[in-house]
């Protein structure tokens, strides 16, 4: 059956991650990487209504709860966290970044659909 | 999402061109919408409300499937806006999901290389999308200075992006894939 089928998700550009209508996904895996001495990277919640939030589901950002991992270091980083992030058509996900992208990976588990 | 095989590269798109993706991913999923409603009139697909969820419809004893009479696809049970039980085809389902995903062509960013995730049973459950603003970004950062991100203009008049078109033969409607490939 489809639920509890894999989903996973594999790019190397900045991302929008969106269930369809009626689907819910838990994540299992968030990574993302950036390169360069000033990039950093994570991945936040986005509401349908063109909402932007600050709140960082995973990898590092300034103002948060986390550190900017790559901040002031040089070569590439990654910031990777295995986790549970729920996300629906209405509540789904976006990277955000500074600096050079290089990619991200998500993988999680459809729940319901 | 079938394993692509085939492309052809823009390697001087202009800025017209990139944002096209969008008007033609959203054409297909128009197109694939009203393909799918007319072959199946007796159901009324604005009437769905897909977050009742849906069931494939399949005898628990002998696991057979239960199809459509005359285009045998699999049938599913959905519920209307009034909770009334509905059987759809498994390409009404994904018709109707894949309607959410129309993208904003005003909204400056571009979002390209659109792709769509199946579930076990070939039903969308999911898009993903790269996307990138047509204008620069400049991030305010107090730590180590202004970062500026690149938008599409600076990656277009720097002559480094390339337009890339996937053959046709993605799950749904032989969509064409199209992707952006920015050297960053």
């Amino acid at each position: 059956m489809a639920i509890g089928d894999q989903v996973h998700w594999l790019g190397s550009s900045p991302t929008t991650i969106r269930p369809s209508s009626g689907v819910e996904v838990i994540l299992k895996e968030c990574n993302t990487s950036t390169t360069g001495s000033n990039s950093f990277t994570y991945a936040y919640h986005r509401h349908s209504a063109n909402t932007y939030s600050n709140v960082i589901v995973a990898g590092g950002a300034y103002s948060a709860y986390q550190d900017k991992p790559s901040a002031n270091q040089s070569g590439s980083s990654k910031n990777g966290m295995m986790t549970s992030i729920p996300i629906n058509y209405t509540y789904y996900l976006n990277t955000y970044y500074q600096g050079s992208y290089t990619g991200h990976k998500f993988a999680g588990y459809i729940t319901k659909e | 999402m079938a394993k692509c095989c085939n492309y052809t590269d823009n390697t001087s798109p202009t800025l017209d061109q990139c944002k096209a993706i969008e008007v033609n991913w959203n054409k297909f999923v128009n197109d694939f919408f009203k393909e799918v409603d007319d072959k199946y009139p007796d159901t009324d697909l604005t009437k769905i409300d897909l977050d009742q969820g849906s069931t494939l419809l399949r005898n628990s004893t002998t696991l057979i499937v239960e199809k459509h009479p005359t285009t045998n696809k699999p049938m599913y049970r959905v519920f209307d806006i009034d909770l009334d039980p509905v059987k759809i085809a498994n390409e009404e389902l994904s018709a109707l999901r894949l309607k959410g995903h129309l993208q904003d062509v005003e909204d400056g960013v571009v979002h390209y290389n659109m792709e769509i995730s199946l579930n076990g049973e070939r039903v969308i459950v999911a898009l993903s999308t790269a996307e990138i603003t047509i204008a620069d970004v400049i991030i305010k950062d107090d730590e180590i200075g202004d970062v500026t991100n690149k938008g599409l203009n600076t990656f277009l008049s720097q002559n480094k992006v390339i337009l890339r078109t996937h053959e046709g033969h993605m799950a749904y409607g032989g969509y064409e894939r199209e992707e952006l490939i920015l050297d960053w």
